[in-house]
């Protein structure tokens, strides 16, 4: 038994105990913060204001996905180079690559894999968007038709932009709700469907949409960019239409056939492309990605800036020269040339591409538009189109309008005569001038199989270059699907994780 | 902590009414010499009662009657234990001195201490002594080489701080890496907060980076108010910290006042520094010799070198004139200590202003402190104590550079071979630097030092504040109640200012660079804790303690910057510029936690038992709501002469076994399911998905440590022997999942990693001689340690913050170590594996299998790898501290030893890619081709050997001389004291390292990667003359 004074020192004991328990109890609410930098996923979902910046967001990232896309396809297509003096595997990864299975083939875990994670980025921005849009309660349907259709449009070009670097690997056409849980590859055939399914869908959406998109576009779909109005949904349905023209095109030559050709002429005649154009402002009428100093992007290419950007000296030496004996006006509008002499890096074998004098010029601050599709190109997949169709005079009717007004040049000598091939090469040449870095030359060669015609910059020895093909599927994405679902496979049966 | 003890004691029995008080036992506690020691505590063995002497060492003790045993302990002198007959009643003590530091107590928990003999893991222990030899530019520097067990590396020669402290390894791959400081109760933040010098030299970035030689901010405590650091190690002593503590806790205590007159010390340093060493650079032979490198590629350059070569080109010693400040520093120090009634304080201000070698650079620390301890009635105590300080470093320029600023890398690719400290007839400024390309892309650095500013300024205040209760005090239980509260707040503010008419400045199209980043900080700590001592006075239980409690700590950051470049002449401010960049970022944690603590000492004291756990939940978690227990136990045992019947020479041997786990939290934001800002376009904001994707189920990652121990003391207390071996598992090591690219995310932060650590440390120290007039102590402490990664649940990765494989880097991958730096090497060929997974060794050109090649070797062929080249983390550590005292002369020497672990030269690599190294002309091993080049060419071929070196060194770290004057000179100043001293700091380095200091790092402060050294801002010397005077 305690004595009354042992239990007053318990009752003291234990009193100091519950005391100290009671005192150091918080409320759960005291922990529960919410992080003030960035907004919440939940609450943006229920935010009026969202909608604009969401909208907003797609845009950007369309601008993002396009500077990487024209710099990666122009160092392959051997418009550019990227001379950083401190990194040459700006050079070496895009021209040499390495050895795998006795041939040249580019490193997927190194520098010339992107293209990749910037498209699926969007992609998931746009299945973010479209769910927003389905779940508003505030928008009408005309609105929630445009903006879907806004959407869809960026998704189509997304898909495209993966499908011009990857070809015959295929494309993943979609992002799932759980980034653990990945889409399968689809076959290139099975991509342009997609995207011209996608573009058609859309086009529909846009033409139900109204007079006005519920969120406003950025600069460079007006008027003041883009030369003409494409802020409306009427106006972005014949942005839509330009890509729908190109991709069919492309689909065209990859197995798509006439059908595709009468799919892009169409889509043409319903684009803003404009036949009569004769000035330079008229060519470049399209749609832009427009760029200004922080808190804005800066252009990432222009001159102002960007001193590593060399122009591949080919440019110089096939350009064709007006009556006057002057090089042709797009090269003389696009190529800076007396810069100091740049080349890659020099290794114990020697160089590893040649040395450059030439640079770009139009993208002259850094505030300087980028297209992502404009008039001159429209003109000249028309070109292509009625080529295949069998028009030879109207194609060369069509490269003469280019030709002549835009590159000052005298009218082509080829004729209705001329073998197609002939032909082919003369809109090549002036698809080569006129969309210098506007992300085709590459493209264009391999979907007419002319990839051969690129010139090696050194063609022996352990440097020698080589000419991709194809851009690699990124190692990351081949580990993932080897983590999560076994070996891992690509759509044409060949397994392409190194 | 002893204070806290000797507090509490003293509480427990000012005035409990003893069952039997019959008498009342008088004394006197003094030293050797006689002279007495105040603070003192006497009080009879098993009770827990006791009282204090007075100033004049006087004790007045009641006590029952009969025969009973009294101890008298006091700080830095060994316990005492005497018999007082029945009869008796006076008892005078004479105490020895505790060289060994067997005595004092530690740290057990928030209000909790034991004595050192009965302590079951192994705490180490710096006291003021030990800490002040030599001053240091922050606290860190005071305690290299003084606990064993911890690595402290100095990230650069930048005055004012700027170091790190790794205890037992790195615990944590992307957590948190930092011990937890806690100063009298405050837990205080030692956050790296980035000043900004990115804004100007474009190492990473065009705002801040790691790479901004920064200050860390335990820079801001001064250390001359300290009276001792405990540093706790494993994670059974850490386990009270919970969720913060993997990386160590580091308990830190100031002086506080002590009863009697008021005494007032004074102490006036004068210094100097200079460089320890310097890299010079290659004594040019010819123009041709300068034309190869291709620096004289200007036409100027062309026209310098022509002009000054002929045909031998002058040599100019740029790095000696600019890392040439040998600018007087300056540190006064006032205190004052004292008590009286119910009172004490301590209170004392501190300046100190110090430069750097590099001209322009230096560092003021300004700060007042002000402790009082005050008892109200019987019951209670309230102590608190504020310090504000105020910490203005100019750090100068060093550090990677892709702007042309660093001076060291801007040396590396300039022949010397003209003056830079020329003026420009027509600019009246620096002569441009001609070399290097002689643009936009370089500069003077004279010029830089001179016009270029990087500064950090802070501000802070810390407080603390401690109420004691005592809810019951008997002679068989005591019930003590203390909350405990502290305050910690920053102000940090860095500042860059690149003047628009400085050489590289067009080089991005902007004239000029101003940017501001300033970041408010504010760390609240509170708890409130209960104590229940039984002590039931027998031999099987002297006594059980056990304690309840709880805590709740918030910490906010929010860091924010302008940087703006296109500065007209002479505006500094951050306005009307252009190509302007903003941050604002916010940092916020708070925790709570539940522990309930039982320490029982047993068996005549020999056996001691720890059993306790400690429960957190915080806002870091995915689950905020659920507790994280992190329990501990421990056991020692003393044996008391144990092998008496052979010899008396061993004293005492204690056997010590424990096991815990702590935690590390996650990181800020980790858990939060976002959507970020997508940045603007025709000036409108965007929103899109973060690539990050918030985990709602992270959680803290848990350290699990055994640790074995053994301690001893021999020949009655002249020899001490510790020695641990600890093993460590850390498990749910937070790592970024690389999502498929393909899903649009990028990455989400999961537990999804382990590593172990194992190691053994071991401190001996001796008393070869203790006589009146002569005392030598000897201090050795020895560390080593392994790490490697057990699991990980996402592929192998390259630790952040680094530079590739071309400069080597730590890589986490399975079944090795950490600390492995990885880079390009060359093989003749490589292996493959076959179908079925196994290794099919290749045969290169050579005919020969596959295999590393020598620097020599060359194979048709071969391929570069990035493969192990060798380990950056030390093979052993060793110090010595040495302290020899004549008569009033004493000689105190701290040397460190460190074996191994290598570092990536890149300072090397600069200079022998610009053509400048010091030795590049020397012979290599190919006949013709001078070692400077033969060494970049293995390196730009994909082999980086030459630039991984071995990091083996000897420093001699303090040196401290110093005399007690006669008491005559003493009172001339009309003092009572006065002590002359000579000190000196890392005076001398003894290694074949071909840079600096194998300890820099261009990063700063991290987990791993902490070997790369880029240019540093160069090590130095510093030497001081203090006079301290006490009234």
């Amino acid at each position: 038994m305690m004595t009354p004074t042992q239990t007053t020192q318990m009752r003291k004991i234990l009193g100091a105990a519950v005391l100290v328990v009671a005192a150091t109890a918080c409320r759960q609410s005291d922990i529960d913060i919410t992080n003030p930098n960035v907004a919440s996923a939940g609450t943006v979902a229920s935010d009026p204001t969202a909608l604009q910046l969401l909208a907003t967001g797609l845009m950007v990232d369309q601008r993002g996905t396009r500077s990487a896309m024209i710099t990666n396809t122009g160092i392959f297509g051997r418009e550019m180079y990227n001379y950083t003096p401190q990194e040459g595997r700006n050079t070496t990864h895009y021209l040499i690559g390495i050895t795998a299975g006795g041939k040249q083939v580019i490193d997927p875990t190194g520098f010339a894999v992107g293209s990749w994670g910037g498209e699926y980025g969007a992609l998931r921005d746009i299945y973010n968007f479209k769910n927003t849009i389905n779940a508003s309660a505030g928008l009408t349907a005309a609105q929630k038709s445009a903006s879907l259709g806004f959407a869809e449009t960026i998704e189509a070009l997304m898909v495209f932009e993966v499908l011009e670097t990857r070809d015959t690997l295929g494309v993943i056409t979609e992002v799932k709700a759980n980034p653990f849980d990945l889409a399968p590859f689809v076959t290139r055939d099975s991509g342009y469907k997609f995207v011209l399914n996608v573009l058609d869908d859309a086009s529909s959406k846009l033409a139900a949409g109204g007079s006005a998109f519920p969120f406003t576009m950025s600069p460079g779909f007006g008027t003041s960019v883009a030369g003409a109005d494409f802020t409306t949904p009427a106006g972005y349905n014949k942005f839509n239409r330009a890509l729908k023209a190109k991709a069919a095109a492309h689909y065209a030559t990859l197995g798509g056939g006439a059908a595709a050709w009468q799919a892009s002429l169409s889509a043409l005649s319903a684009s803003f492309l404009n036949d009569a154009a004769t000035t330079r402002s008229q060519f470049d009428v399209g749609v832009y990605d427009t760029y200004a100093p922080s808190p804005d992007s800066p252009n990432p290419l222009t001159q102002a800036t960007n001193t590593n950007l060399y122009a591949h000296m080919s440019i110089q030496a096939d350009v064709q020269k007006k009556a006057n004996g002057q090089p042709d006006d797009r090269y003389t509008a696009k190529i800076r040339s007396g810069l100091p002499s740049r080349q890659g890096p020099v290794t114990g074998d020697g160089p590893t591409s040649a040395a450059s004098t030439l640079g770009f010029s139009m993208w002259p601050t850094t505030s300087s538009p980028i297209p992502v599709i404009r008039n001159e190109e429209l003109i000249l997949i028309r070109a292509e189109a009625k080529l295949a169709t069998g028009d030879k005079a109207g194609a060369i009717a069509d490269l003469n309008i280019v030709r002549t007004n835009s590159g000052g040049l005298p009218p082509s000598t080829l004729t209705a005569a001329s073998s197609t091939d002939d032909i082919l090469n003369g809109i090549l040449y002036e698809k080569r001038y006129s969309l210098l870095m506007e992300g085709d030359r590459w493209v264009d060669l391999r979907r007419y199989n002319k990839l051969g015609t690129l010139p090696l910059d050194i063609t022996s020895g352990p440097n020698k270059n080589f000419i991709a093909k194809v851009m690699p599927i990124p190692q990351g994405e081949c580990l993932n699907r080897v983590t999560l679902g076994g070996a891992f496979i690509g759509p044409n049966g060949l397994n392409d994780c190194q | 902590m002893r204070r806290r003890t000797l507090v509490s004691l003293a509480l427990s029995l000012a005035s409990v009414p003893l069952a039997a008080q019959t008498r009342e036992i008088t004394g006197k506690v003094t030293q050797a010499g006689g002279a007495p020691i105040t603070e003192a505590t006497i009080g009879i063995v098993g009770a827990q009662l006791g009282v204090r002497t007075n100033e004049k060492g006087e004790y007045r003790l009641k006590a029952p009657s009969g025969d009973i045993q009294i101890l008298a302990r006091a700080i830095g002198f060994k316990r005492e234990t005497k018999l007082v007959p029945a009869g008796q009643s006076t008892a005078d003590f004479e105490l020895e001195k505790d060289v060994l530091q067997l005595e004092g107590v530690t740290v057990t928990g928030q209000a909790t201490t034991v004595d050192k003999r009965n302590a079951s893991v192994a705490v180490a222990t710096v006291s003021a002594d030990e800490l002040m030899v030599a001053p240091a530019k922050s606290l860190e520097g005071n305690l290299s080489g003084k606990v064993v067990g911890a690595s402290i590396f100095e990230n650069s020669g930048v005055p004012g701080g700027g170091m790190q402290i790794q205890i037992r390894g790195a615990t944590s791959i992307l957590g948190q890496g930092d011990p937890l400081y806690i100063v009298d109760g405050v837990i205080v933040s030692n956050a790296s907060i980035q000043g900004g010098l990115a804004s100007v030299s474009r190492s990473s970035g065009s705002t801040t980076s790691s790479q901004d030689q920064t200050v860390n901010r335990l820079a801001d405590i001064n250390p001359n108010d300290i009276e001792n650091i405990e540093v706790l190690k494993s994670a059974a002593a850490t386990a009270i910290y919970g969720s913060r503590a993997t990386n160590g806790v580091v308990v830190i205590t100031t002086k506080r006042g002590k009863a009697g007159q008021t005494r007032y010390n004074v102490t006036q340093r004068i210094g100097s520094q200079d460089a320890t060493r310097l890299l010079s650079s290659r004594h040019f032979q010819s123009y041709d010799a300068v034309k190869a490198t291709g620096d004289a590629s200007n036409p100027h350059a062309d026209s310098i070198a022509k002009a000054n070569c002929n045909p031998v080109c002058p040599w100019y010693d740029w790095q000696g004139q600019l890392y040439n400040n040998a600018a007087p520093t300056f540190e006064t120090i006032v205190s004052s200590s004292g008590g009286f009634n119910n009172t004490k304080f301590f209170a004392s201000l501190n300046d100190r202003q110090v430069h750097g070698v590099e001209q322009n650079s230096g560092a003021r620390l300004t700060s007042g402190r002000i402790n009082i301890d005050q008892t109200i009635g019987d019951k209670f105590t309230v102590s608190g104590g504020v310090d504000i300080s105020h910490n203005f470093t100019q750090d100068g320029i060093g550090n990677n550079d892709n702007a042309g600023i660093s001076p060291i890398y801007t040396f590396g690719y300039s022949p010397a071979i003209y003056d830079l400290q020329a003026i420009d007839p027509v600019t009246g400024r620096y002569v441009y630097n001609w070399m290097n390309g002689g643009g936009t892309g370089t500069s003077n650095p004279f010029d830089v030092v001179h016009n270029v500013t990087n500064n950090e300024d802070t501000w802070r205040q810390i407080g603390n504040i401690r109420l004691g209760y005592s809810a019951l005090s008997t002679v068989h239980n005591t019930v003590q109640l203390t909350y405990i509260g502290g305050v910690d707040r920053f102000q940090f503010g860095g500042n860059q200012y690149s003047p628009n008419f400085m050489q590289f400045e067009p080089a991005d199209g902007y004239l000029g660079t101003s940017d501001i980043n300033s970041s408010d900080n504010r760390n609240i700590n509170q708890s409130i804790n209960g104590v229940w001592t039984f002590s039931p006075n027998n031999r099987f239980l002297n006594s059980a303690q056990t304690s309840v409690g709880g805590t709740y700590e918030t910490q906010r950051q929010r860091t924010y910057l302008i940087r703006m470049e296109g500065l007209t002449p002479t505006r500094v401010s951050a306005t009307n510029g252009a190509n302007i960049a903003t941050n604002d970022q916010i940092q916020e944690f708070r925790d709570q936690s539940h522990y309930v603590n039982e320490q029982i000492i047993a068996l005549d004291e020999k056996l001691a038992l720890s059993a306790g756990v400690r429960a957190d939940r915080g806002s870091a978690n995915g689950d905020r709501s659920k507790f994280y227990a992190f329990p501990k136990y421990s056991a020692s045992y003393r044996f008391v002469e144990p092998f008496g019947f052979l010899t008396n020479k061993i004293d005492e041997i204690k056997l010590r076994a424990s096991y815990g786990q702590s935690g590390n939290r996650p990181n800020y934001g980790s858990r939060d399911i976002t959507i970020s800002s997508g940045g603007v376009i025709g000036g409108a904001g965007s929103l899109v998905a973060s690539g990050t994707v918030g985990n709602p189920t992270v959680k803290p990652e848990v350290m699990n440590e055994t640790e074995i121990g053994l301690d001893g003391a021999f020949f009655h207390g002249r020899v001490s022997l510790e020695a641990s071996q600890y093993n460590r598992v850390i498990k749910d090591l937070l790592v970024n999942y690389p999502l498929a690219p393909s899903s649009g995310l990028t990455q989400q932060q999961i537990n999804g990693g382990q590593m172990s650590t194992r190691g053994f440390e071991a401190g001996l120290s001796v008393v070869p001689i203790s006589s009146k007039n002569t005392e030598w102590t000897i201090r050795t402490n020895f560390q080593h340690n392994h790490q490697v990664i057990d699991k990980l649940s996402v592929p192998a990765f390259n630790f952040p913050n680094s530079f590739g494989s071309s400069y080597g880097r730590n890589r986490i991958v399975v079944g090795v170590s950490p600390t492995l730096i990885w880079g390009n090497q060359k093989y003749s060929c490589i292996n493959t594996t076959n179908a079925s997974g196994q290794l099919v060794v290749g045969t290169g050109a050579d005919g020969q299998p596959c295999h590393k090649l020598s620097q020599t070797e060359t194979v048709t062929g071969s391929v570069t790898r990035d493969s192990i080249v060798a380990d950056a983390n030390p093979y052993a550590q060793t110090s010595f501290l040495n302290t020899f005292r004549y008569k009033s002369i004493t000689i105190t020497a701290l040397v460190d030893w460190r074996v191994g672990g290598y570092t990536s030269d890149m300072t090397k690599n600069l200079f022998d890619e610009g053509g400048n190294s010091r030795d590049y002309d020397n012979a290599s091993p190919v006949d013709g081709t001078p070692l400077g080049k033969f060494r970049y060419g293995l390196f730009s071929g994909g082999n980086i050997s030459p630039y991984i070196d071995n990091g083996t060194n000897v420093k001699l770290r303090e040196v401290n001389l110093s005399w007690q004057a006669p008491k005559k000179w003493a009172n001339l100043a009309r003092a009572n004291d006065l002590r002359i001293s000579a000190q000196g700091r890392n005076l001398f380095m003894k290694t074949n390292y071909w840079s600096f200091d194998p300890e820099f790092n261009n990063f700063g402060n991290q987990n791993f990667n902490r070997f790369i050294d880029l240019a540093p801002y160069p090590s130095n010397r510093q030497f001081f003359f203090s006079v301290d005077l006490g009234y």
